[in-house]
């Protein structure tokens, strides 16, 4: 059999290659130099947020009104120089970035859990069931985005969970679709009937065999998702309705610098949250266009 | 001989907006322990819809069991439980399906595909259903077992992978294998060699077959009863000697005609006119009148009763009734 002669090959010294799914995800992944750039950036952002409070010598909300303190140029004592109430600035960036991606990363997990659950329950069962979650989901995606925001954050105040809630309610239903949309398919295969034919229980058929084959278009768009969230939620502090001060996020930073003088003469207050927010935003963008060509090679022509 | 399964008058339905399609129309069989029997038919005859309902696959809408009893060892397939129904299927009823390319979870190696029914039926620790699926896949004579456990489905060739779900499929030890067509999507030497392989292992285990399939050279190798289907109907039912010798309905005398022969020289093979009548607009009484060379007035109003001919030999045709010209 041609079979056991690949297997006999091995023993004489000629391995086959053999990859698993995700191996040949990561293999393609790796060959893309602008995705992995992007990753490598992505990791010493997130590395640097990570490390900060514990090699800082400065202290987050540390004013220091000392005039010789306040509105430094960058030093070498305060790299990104300090605000007019003597902050350092290059500590409070990354505090800001720790609160920034934490928040996208809350909002996006938060948002992919609920579409998984509910566009895969739609796809699977359809019917009523399908009927009811995706009207759901067209409500959700006609609310005007801005005006809920800015609301609710009136209503319920503008703490960070309350943020991440927001956030998360109004963006399930796209991840939802695509669920909907794979699970419509991949339910009609034959394994699937063949999971049925085993008597295993509708529940594990959803989330043991249908979710893992869905698994890679939910990480494309978590991905791209990290990058949508950070942009909203810099926009919605930058408007005060976001993070509100003195927590620092990338928005509020720059919103503390609105000032024309400010803008103006001191670059270093409002320069390096910007760089920040689009380099970070540029990197998930890239990166997850990467993880999509990765993922569905046919899919990049 | 004990009868494992009995199929009195099922009526599988599907509803549809173009109306009502009856896939399996007052069917009726049985399966004896430990035998093959062969179910064949075109396209669309309602072979597979059969065979799906024993184990209640019909996915319930658009299709529906509007009547019927389908009797496993006594226990109504289509009165018990959701819950008795998903331990019957895997245990007691396995399936083994066409293309073997798409019937492995594509994420999933080997071993964990054929372990889940064995910790789910027989409540094996992983570890156990790991070995006993290294077991199983030596019996169905894969090579490496122990490597071959550990591979995803698109590392192994479509002879293999039919073998690895034939593995699945006999983990638990079923009392009945229904195989919907399990080497239509193989080439030929690998099919007898599967063929081989099932006949082998149904002596092992003493489990009975359900062969789907519209192959008759493969009927003659594996049954030992056949039933014809034709537009959901049985038109007949006899042993697989008495099938090929003495074909007795218009249709099956069509379909054995129709195969290929060796020892002729005939240059044209042989065809039965016409083509499947429309499920959703079938002719009143007999399906087959539209094609049928025999057909008389009475085959356009009604379907005729069974007739039981030699004992075994069930035919549905008005030939064979009273004051038909065969009677």
């Amino acid at each position: 059999m041609t079979n056991s002669s690949i297997y006999e090959n091995k023993k004489t010294g000629n391995v086959r290659k053999e990859r698993s799914y995700w191996g040949d995800v990561v293999h393609r992944l790796r060959k893309n130099r602008m995705a992995m750039v992007s990753l490598v950036v992505l990791v010493i952002i997130i590395g640097l947020c990570v490390i900060i409070p514990a090699v800082s010598p400065y202290s987050i909300e540390g004013t220091n009104m000392e005039k010789q303190y306040r509105d430094q140029a960058p030093s070498s004592t305060h790299l990104l120089g300090t605000d007019k109430i003597g902050r350092d600035l290059f500590t409070r960036l990354f505090y800001a970035g720790r609160i920034s991606l934490g928040v996208a990363l809350a909002v996006v997990a938060l948002e992919c859990t609920i579409g998984i659950v509910l566009g895969s329950l739609a796809g699977f069962y359809g019917g009523i069931i399908d009927t009811i979650v995706m009207r759901v989901a067209d409500v959700f995606l006609s609310f005007p985005f801005m005006m809920i925001c800015i609301t609710i954050s009136s209503v319920l105040g503008n703490s960070i969970p309350t943020l991440i809630l927001v956030l998360a309610l109004l963006s399930w239903p796209s991840i939802a679709r695509i669920v909907r949309g794979q699970i419509l398919t991949l339910r009609e295969m034959e394994y699937m009937e063949a999971c049925e034919a085993l008597g295993i229980s509708d529940v594990k058929r959803i989330f043991k065999h249908l979710l893992p084959n869905v698994l890679a278009y939910v990480i494309v768009y978590a991905t791209l998702g990290m990058a949508s969230v950070i942009l909203t939620e810099t926009s919605l502090s930058f408007l005060g309705l976001g993070v509100s001060p003195p927590t620092p996020s990338w928005g509020n930073m720059i919103q503390e610098a609105r000032d024309i003088i400010v803008i103006k003469s001191k670059w270093w207050y409002w320069i390096p949250p910007g760089i920040s927010i689009f380099v970070s935003v540029m990197c998930f963008n890239i990166l997850g266009d990467g993880l999509r060509d990765a993922i569905d090679p046919k899919m990049k022509r | 001989m004990e009868k494992l399964l009995e199929v009195k008058n099922l009526k599988t339905y599907f509803y549809s907006e173009r109306g009502v399609v009856k896939a399996a129309d007052d069917v009726s069989f049985y399966v004896n322990k430990g035998e093959t029997l062969g179910i064949v038919g075109e396209s669309g005859c309602g072979k597979s819809i059969t065979s799906m309902s024993i184990a209640r696959l019909v996915e319930t809408p658009p299709g529906k069991y509007v009547g019927g009893e389908i009797l496993l060892n006594g226990e109504d397939m289509l009165k018990v439980s959701d819950e008795r129904i998903r331990q019957i299927r895997g245990n007691d009823i396995s399936y083994i399906f066409q293309e073997p390319m798409t019937s492995l979870n594509p994420v999933f190696k080997i071993g964990r595909q054929i372990s889940e029914s064995l910790m789910l039926h027989r409540g094996m620790s992983q570890k156990e259903a790991y070995k006993e699926s290294i077991k199983m896949l030596e019996l169905v004579k894969i090579p490496n077992p122990e490597r071959v456990v550990d591979d995803y489905p698109f590392a192994l060739s479509g002879g293999m992978r039919q073998r690895a779900m034939i593995a699945m499929a006999l983990a638990c030890e079923p009392k009945l294998l229904v195989a919907d067509e399990p080497t239509t999507a193989l080439d030929v030497t690998i099919q007898a060699q599967v063929l081989d392989l099932m006949n082998e292992l149904k002596e092992k285990i003493d489990a009975s077959i359900m062969f789907i399939t519209h192959d008759l050279g493969v009927i003659s190798e594996m049954c030992d009863r056949v039933m014809v289907m034709y537009a959901g109907k049985v038109v007949e039912v006899a042993t697989t000697e008495d099938i090929f010798k003495n074909p007795r309905h218009p249709y099956t005398i069509g379909l054995i005609a129709s195969k290929p022969d060796m020892s002729t020289k005939s240059s044209r093979l042989h065809v039965i006119p016409g083509n499947v009548p429309d499920l959703n607009n079938l002719p009143a009484g007999c399906p087959f009148s539209t094609r049928c060379s025999h057909v008389m007035d009475k085959c356009k109003t009604a379907f005729p009763e069974e007739v039981v001919l030699d004992g075994q030999h069930r035919i549905a045709c008005y030939l064979y009734t009273e004051g038909g010209s065969k009677q």
